[in-house]
């Protein structure tokens, strides 16, 4: 019972560390259509500069939301760099892997190439039904809980959401309605930049953080929010979980070397699954 | 300029390259020889994957995976004494089989799913591969895959490797070029406008996404077996999702949907790539240097190319060709292509 | 790329005849052809323009009395950075120490460095850059796979490599040309062994990585167990990439078993460490000397505290007895080190020095040629800062288990076990 306690709340947890990725995946490609390979760069810097501040003396907590400020305002440097002009979706994408290089060698000049790491929430683990569990794991599901709700009341229920939805959907109503669709856009990538900052710092603490680790949060951001076709919050908290518990579960149950594989596999028979569905509900 | 002379000059460009670059390899030193080998690799995957994109309009991030098949499939097979040259012919069967066979449901899927689709592919491909020590070596990888033979030929030193990748690549082209100028060709550039308008005219899109998803990872498969015979060592660390994504930049770089570009992006990428990674290794620099450079600057020129010239060299060239008036003198690549790499902002402005 | 070179060494192209032409076609072309755009190829014609030029200049004039070549590829950019990095400096470090003394035989070394990017198949094409630049030896890779891939090029250009990667297999059965610094996986396990049978403790569960260095070294430990009377009752493998070690942890916790035993390099080993600690794990965990430097020691933090970790004799040089043979070499190495890059060595930075100061006695004793310094190595007897070396031509990793050292990680700091402080004297 305990190993399968032990797996069930790492998987959840992971997988919502994935859906925090990803929901920066799915604002930014809601509002602007990029694909933005830089997300895991969000991450890096959201953990690595809180450990700069937490080392500087800063107290734990204003060390992480300054951090995750000081992430959103690379996120806008990124969207200006990515979207400001006319330019095609494809070098808008390639341009955002140029950038998480750039990060990666910036990172690389600050941090250096050690892992780095600080202590998260402090107290003692606590037990589950006779598994231990990281106290950190518990604070990643409060915040990520908070995120996803106010996600969804933003995009649903405001007239800003709406707005930045639009953007993406109908570019030539939004702007004849009033919006200015690049200035969303880069409110995406402001937004997009703080949830990929926020991922970073409460994932450091579990599992240290390094200069290139950006490639790795980057494609598993993307395998969740694929899920949701890159456009619903909602399906990329559940393709992150998927992801996370699979990966659990395959390696508790039979060996961890195929644990990021077969959970690939699994995303890739959802998204048939899914191709599937539409293509019958077209036919009807 | 006469429609007829505008080909011509093209043609002759075309032909100046052509025995420029069989030239190359007497001259150049064996380090260089090594690097036109990369290039000419690299062009082979390119070709496939532009055509790929540009006129399947499908983007695969994992192009590498079909490398590495081919790679894997001649050096298991070299290693167990098969013949070299069968080893080398099955490298792009493997290849092009199993992306049809992947392919049939994962066309399936449309615009990033698929890109994901074949990331994830890669993906477990290579932990496959680790997995299975047996065959492929596991990590350790596959040593002592001897030379290859063509005939009563040994081909061994980089030079020989440098002609073999020249006839491969100038095949690759022209097969894809006429593929392209063919009504598959025109199909296939339908249906990377409109895939509904395509499939309303009454062609198979389907099909022909399958076919040029086979071809491309063919493309891949050869050029993974000449490597393989090439280094005379594989190990699944040769091909890493970075590679697949430097694939995707190359063609992005050359110009998306255009044959030449392939060429222009494997040549351009590539030498950019090489002089910042020798660069900062001297002793006396910092031992950081190199990961600014080949991360930092590179990144850089790629941002700058991109934002620059959007449509990537061969297609911005393309545009300005398209414009130029009859006065214009056939001598002019050699300019065009160093400013385009040294001075896109004037070639930006004058465009 | 020669090109390269010369902007690297400060050269302007115009110097060199054929390059300053190259360069002078350039300008002149780009004037003339401005008003032109063509279609084709354009970019290509630049790129061959720039590799004509970059072959053609300066062959490298082998004089006498010039300063001696020696290569280096190491993993300057990658996922082996942290250990390339090291690399350099230690190799740097020793080809300075030996230079301002005067060079040898009177004679300064020029070390050339590439840049692997932790691939195999730009090792290859290093080695031929080096071979074009003439270099007589070659400070060897320290990615694995890189060393794999050159081998068929070292043994055709027949220039010694002697390599900092830590691949049993390229040195068994010894091979014309390569040789080894690190530890062998073999000798580092046996010695793990030792100091569990020292300790007790005979049932034992592992856990590796798949990369080579995990599977060689388990595989190694493996087949020498049951002469230590070890029995390995679980072996879990994970991925070099791996986050979460939940699965593994599980089922070690409920095997049973007196220690696990940890294969593997890179990242991983940290989190590993610290999901351990978390999941209330109190048994031995042990490293192998992968995990011997503040690479592991620093990110792990407390949660490292009290691991045991193989390590290369070098990594304990503060607390060796002063009547230790290698101790001086180790500490002048190690304060140097410290004094200029703020940390004590770790065990790459050593395998390099190492490297560096074994080619360089065997050009003082051989002269500077790769046969003669073959012919060298073949016999040579050495102490560096990973400990005392003797090479034959069937051995050419040089090493035993008595250069092998039993650490604990106390604070951060390796701190020599009771059983490795019996050992040293």
């Amino acid at each position: 019972m305990s190993a399968f306690t032990e797996y069930l709340i790492t998987g959840i947890a992971r997988g919502l560390v994935f859906a925090l990725l990803a929901t920066g995946f799915v604002l930014i490609y809601r509002v602007t259509r990029v694909v933005n390979f830089a997300q895991g760069a969000f991450a890096v810097f959201g953990g690595l500069l809180t450990f700069s501040l937490l080392r500087a003396g800063i107290p734990q907590g204003v060390s992480e939301v300054l951090a995750v400020l000081a992430v959103a305002v690379i996120g806008l440097i990124f969207g200006v760099i990515t979207i400001a002009g006319k330019i095609p979706l494809l070098s808008s994408l390639i341009i955002t892997i140029g950038l998480a290089m750039l990060s990666e060698a910036v990172a690389m000049l600050v941090w250096g190439s050690i892992p780095i790491s600080y202590s998260g929430l402090a107290g003692h683990d606590f037990v589950i039904l006779g598994a231990v569990v990281q106290r950190q794991y518990l604070l990643v599901l409060i915040v990520s809980l908070v995120l996803f709700g106010s996600m969804a009341l933003l995009f649903d229920r405001t007239y800003f959401g709406k707005a930045m939805t639009a953007c993406a959907s109908n570019a030539y109503a939004a702007k004849l309605s009033g919006i200015n669709v690049k200035r969303m856009g880069l409110l995406a990538f402001v937004l997009g930049g703080a949830l990929g900052g926020i991922g970073g710092a409460l994932l450091t603490p579990v599992e240290p953080m390094t200069y290139n680790a950006d490639v790795s949060l980057s494609i598993l951001g993307f395998a969740a929010a694929i899920v949701g076709g890159l456009t619903s919050p909602g399906l990329a908290v559940a393709g992150g979980l998927v992801f996370g518990l699979t990966e659990q579960f395959v390696s508790g149950y039979w060996s961890p070397s195929y644990d990021t594989a077969v959970a690939l596999a699994l995303l890739i028979v959802v998204l048939l699954w899914q191709a599937r569905r539409m293509r019958l509900e077209g036919l009807e | 300029m006469s429609e007829r002379m505008r080909s011509s000059i093209v043609l002759s460009l075309a032909v100046v390259i052509g025995l420029s670059t069989l030239a190359l390899p007497l001259v150049l030193s064996s380090s260089d020889v090594e690097i036109y080998v990369t290039i000419g690799l690299a062009t082979i995957v390119v070709t496939g994957l532009s055509l790929l994109m540009g006129f399947a309009g499908q983007v695969s991030l994992g192009q590498a995976a079909f490398y590495g098949v081919g790679a894997y499939t001649a050096g298991i097979m070299a290693v167990h004494h098969w013949p070299s040259l069968v080893a080398l012919m099955a490298a792009p069967i493997a290849a092009g089989v199993i992306a049809f066979v992947i392919g049939v449901p994962l066309l399936r899927l449309k615009g990033h799913a698929l890109v994901f689709s074949t990331l994830a592919f890669q993906l477990i491909l290579l932990v496959v591969i680790e997995n299975t020590s047996f065959l492929t070596g596991g990590a350790i990888g596959l040593s002592g895959i001897p030379a290859l033979r063509i005939g009563p030929l040994a081909i061994s030193t980089g030079k020989d490797y440098a002609y073999l990748v020249w006839v491969v690549a100038v095949a690759v082209l022209l097969i894809t070029r006429n593929l392209t100028r063919s009504r598959p060709g025109r199909a296939l550039r339908a249906m990377a406008i409109t895939a509904s308008g395509a499939s309303a005219a009454g062609i198979a899109v389907e099909s022909y996404k399958l076919k040029d998803f086979t071809l491309s990872a063919a493309y891949a498969g050869i050029a993974g077996g000449i490597y393989v015979f090439f280094i005379g060592y594989i190990s699944p660390d040769a091909f890493p999702v970075t590679l697949s994504i430097e694939f995707v930049i190359m063609v992005v770089v050359g110009g998306i949907g255009t044959v030449s570009g392939a060429f222009v992006g494997a040549a351009v990428v590539t030498v950019i790539s090489q002089v910042l990674t020798s660069l900062g290794t001297s002793p006396s620099l910092p031992p950081d240097l190199p990961t600014v450079l080949s991360l930092g600057v590179y990144a850089l020129i790629l941002i700058i190319i991109l934002r620059l010239i959007p449509a990537g060299v061969v297609g911005t060239l393309s545009d300005l060709w398209k414009k130029t008036k009859p006065s214009a003198s056939a001598s002019g690549p050699v300019d065009t292509t160093g400013r385009s790499v040294l001075g896109p902002a004037v070639q930006a402005k004058d465009g | 790329m020669h090109l390269i070179q010369t902007i690297r060494r400060g050269g302007g192209l115009q110097k060199e005849g054929d390059g300053g032409l190259c360069r002078n076609l350039f300008r002149k072309e780009r004037g003339r052809l401005r008003k032109t755009a063509t279609a084709s190829v354009a970019v290509v014609s630049f790129a061959l323009l720039l590799a004509a030029c970059s072959s053609s200049p300066s062959k490298p004039v082998a004089k006498a009395k010039g300063p001696i070549k020696i290569g280096m590829i190491t993993s300057l950019t990658g996922p082996y950075t942290p250990l390339g990095t090291n690399d350099k400096l230690g190799a740097v470090q020793e080809v300075n120490a030996i230079n301002a003394t005067g060079g040898v035989n009177g004679r300064k070394i020029d070390l050339i460095v590439q840049d692997d990017t932790t691939n195999p198949s730009q090792a290859v094409v290093d080695w031929k850059t080096l071979m074009s630049d003439g270099v007589v030896a070659v400070v060897g890779p320290v990615f694995s796979s890189s060393c794999m891939a050159i081998i068929p090029d070292v043994q055709a250009s027949k220039v010694p490599s002697v390599d900092t990667c830590a691949a049993d297999s390229q040195v068994t059965p010894a091979r014309k040309y390569v040789f080894m610094t690190p530890p062998t996986t073999l000798i580092v396990g046996k010695q793990l062994l030792a100091y569990m049978k020292a300790k007790g403790i005979t049932r034992v569960a592992v856990a590796h990585d798949t990369s080579s260095f995990g599977e060689a070294g388990w595989h190694e430990m493996k087949a020498e167990a049951s002469t230590y009377g070890i029995h390995f009752i679980y072996d879990g493998t994970f991925q070099v990439t791996s986050t979460t070690f939940t699965s593994i942890l599980t089922a070690v916790k409920s095997s049973g078993a007196q220690a696990l035993m940890v294969w593997g390099a890179g990242p991983a080993e940290v989190g590993l460490t610290a999901q351990f600690r978390a999941m209330g794990l109190t048994i031995p965990l042990l490293f192998s000397h992968a995990e011997a430097s503040m690479l592991y020691t620093k990110p792990a933090g407390a949660a490292g505290n009290g691991a045991i970790i193989a390590s290369s004799i070098g990594g304990i040089g503060p607390y060796l007895p002063s009547s230790y043979p290698a101790k001086s070499t180790i500490m002048s190495f190690a304060n140097t080190f410290k004094a200029k890059n703020g940390y004590y060595p770790p065990e790459f930075a050593f395998d390099a020095g190492g490297a560096v100061a074994m080619i360089a006695k065997a050009i003082k004793e051989n002269g500077a040629t790769p046969a003669g310094i073959d012919a060298a190595l073949n016999h040579m007897t050495i102490t560096t800062g990973d400990g005392t070396y003797s090479f034959s031509p069937t051995d050419h990793s040089g090493l035993t288990t008595n250069q092998v050292a039993i650490t604990r990680d106390t604070n951060g700091t390796l701190v020599p076990t009771k059983f490795t402080k019996a050992m040293v004297g």
